[in-house]
């Protein structure tokens, strides 16, 4: 479960690039390539490693049309994957968030 | 593994700084993607020896202001390497921010960081059975840092080109990068590489030639088109019968990334090396390309590959 | 399938190409037609798979061999009901597309 006030940021070694509508990340540690949607591209770039995913949620509500409720389980999970895929550092909330 | 832990007695016994005595006086300049290479510091012997096996790619320098790279061979302590024997000449590749370092069998070797314009190779030897080798290995990661500075790359796949355009094949080992190089030659194609091929950026495009000394069916020579401007780009895979379907941009854009040797491995490339990869995945048509590993791909493979 | 198809409802199926956001007919296992939103589509083993949701069902239905679509259904589809599929997809696209090999 992501936590989510946790502010969310890529890991250092994690690069991140948007093309059109897709995404690209590169994990450096192992050298694994990831691909993601345009959602996906987009919660990246609302990652931003001062934001919380609630915030994000909040974000990507607003251009998306749809409510909170309706995308939140759907942005954690997301989350989540990159978290098993090593991409992620989260900052338990209250702490300052900048890495 | 600890870089160098092989082959170096410890990991302090390879300089920081670019010092040491070089071995001779002796220069000769060699024409390699990114460069041309200065290699300095010889003995007569050395220089020899190299500019025989660099002979199809040798370069005049005239002293002149020009860009080159500076290659110096110094000498080490014998006890700063470690007993060992290898069946093929292999080595160790670390970087931070400061410096690229490499240590393999007999050698060590410091690259300047900055526009990695100066290199240092430290031998126990002047001239061990290897220098041939060693020199190779050294100006190949050059290469491949210069290349993905200056807006092209190095990449582990094979290269056919017909009617002036190149197409690229992509896949790792036992993808069939050898098999479908063969198999293009039949068709009438020339390849430029069916191992490793440079990629530099032109002002309308891309254009590819091949890496010497790579692969090359045990060819000497340097022959076939240089400088042919990028058509295509396929991942290989294995499959009964030739089919080609389009290849997604990011499959593509990974593809290319996990292609480029020694900067896939440096984290600080990792934001430029990403950049290029998506740069050629969008330049061109991607594609994956299944054939079978026996062949014959048949006139098919060459009409697939005119579009 | 929420308040744009409620159940039993009839509904023009066409032969066009789907895209994520499109609502869709399935052929269910067990014979069944069900009416969901398509969020996308993926390759598994060769054979495309697509992955379907009701808009009002917290979890998106086991993926979809192609060979089961009957159609597209004929009702209109908001842009927000697009994006909204996609993020709903965006978990499942999290995939591997290259390891390293120098």
């Amino acid at each position: 479960m992501i936590d989510p006030e946790a502010v969310l940021a890529l890991r250092k070694d994690v690069r991140f690039r948007r093309v059109a509508d897709e995404g690209v990340v590169l994990v450096q540690e192992d050298g694994r390539v990831l691909g993601v949607n345009d959602s996906g591209a987009r919660v990246l770039e609302l990652m931003d490693g001062r934001r919380t995913l609630r915030e994000i949620v909040d974000a990507l509500g607003r251009e998306v049309d749809a409510e909170k409720a309706a995308i939140e389980t759907d942005v954690a999970s997301f989350v989540a994957r990159l978290r098993e895929a090593g991409a992620l550092v989260e900052t338990a909330p209250g702490t300052s968030g900048a890495p | 593994m600890n870089f160098g832990a092989e082959f170096l007695s410890s990991r302090e016994v390879l300089p920081e700084e670019h010092v040491g005595e070089p071995w001779g006086e002796r220069e000769l300049g060699i024409a390699f993607p990114a460069g041309p290479y200065l290699v300095r510091g010889l003995t007569s012997g050395q220089e020899a020896r190299i500019a025989r096996h660099f002979a199809d790619v040798r370069a005049e320098l005239g002293g002149g202001p020009e860009a080159v790279v500076e290659v110096t061979l110094r000498r080490a302590e014998p006890a700063a390497f470690r007993e060992v024997r290898l069946l093929e000449y292999r080595f160790d590749v670390e970087s931070d921010e400061k410096a690229v370092r490499v240590a393999g069998w007999g050698f060590m070797a410091l690259l300047e960081p900055a526009d990695r314009r100066r290199a240092s190779i430290w031998m126990p030897e002047a001239e061990p059975e290897g220098l041939e080798a060693i020199v190779s290995n050294l100006v190949r990661v050059m290469a491949a840092y210069r290349l993905l500075a200056r807006g092209g790359a190095m990449l582990h796949c094979a290269c056919v080109a017909k009617a002036g355009r190149a197409h690229l094949l992509l896949g790792h080992s036992g993808a069939g990068k050898s098999t479908i190089s063969a198999l293009a030659v039949a068709e009438g194609m020339k390849v430029l590489s069916d191992d490793v091929n440079v990629v530099e950026r032109r002002e309308d495009g891309f254009v590819v030639s091949r890496m010497p000394f790579a692969g090359d069916f045990g060819r000497t020579r340097i022959e076939g088109p240089s400088n042919v401007p990028l058509a295509a780009i396929y991942r290989l895979e294995k499959g009964p019968t030739l089919r080609v379907r389009p290849l997604g941009r990011v499959e593509a854009a990974g593809l290319l990334v996990s292609c480029a040797p020694f900067v896939n491995v440096d984290p600080a490339c990792g934001e430029r090396l990403l950049s290029r990869a998506i740069d050629l995945a969008t330049a061109v048509p991607c594609r994956a390309l299944a054939f079978p590993k026996e062949g014959p791909v048949g006139p098919a493979f060459a009409e697939e590959v005119r579009r | 399938m929420g308040s744009a198809l409620p159940d039993g409802s009839a509904v023009r199926v066409g032969a066009r190409r789907p895209w994520p956001g499109d609502v869709v007919v399935v052929r269910s296992r067990d014979g069944s037609l069900v009416a969901h939103r398509l969020l996308g589509a993926y390759r598994r083993d060769g054979r495309l798979r697509l992955v379907t949701r009701g808009d009002a069902v917290a979890r998106a239905d086991g993926p979809v061999c192609a060979s089961q679509l009957v159609g597209v259904a004929d009702v209109r589809v908001r842009a927000g009901a697009r994006a909204l599929a996609a993020v709903r997809f965006a978990a499942w696209t999290v995939r591997a597309v290259a390891r390293r090999w120098a």
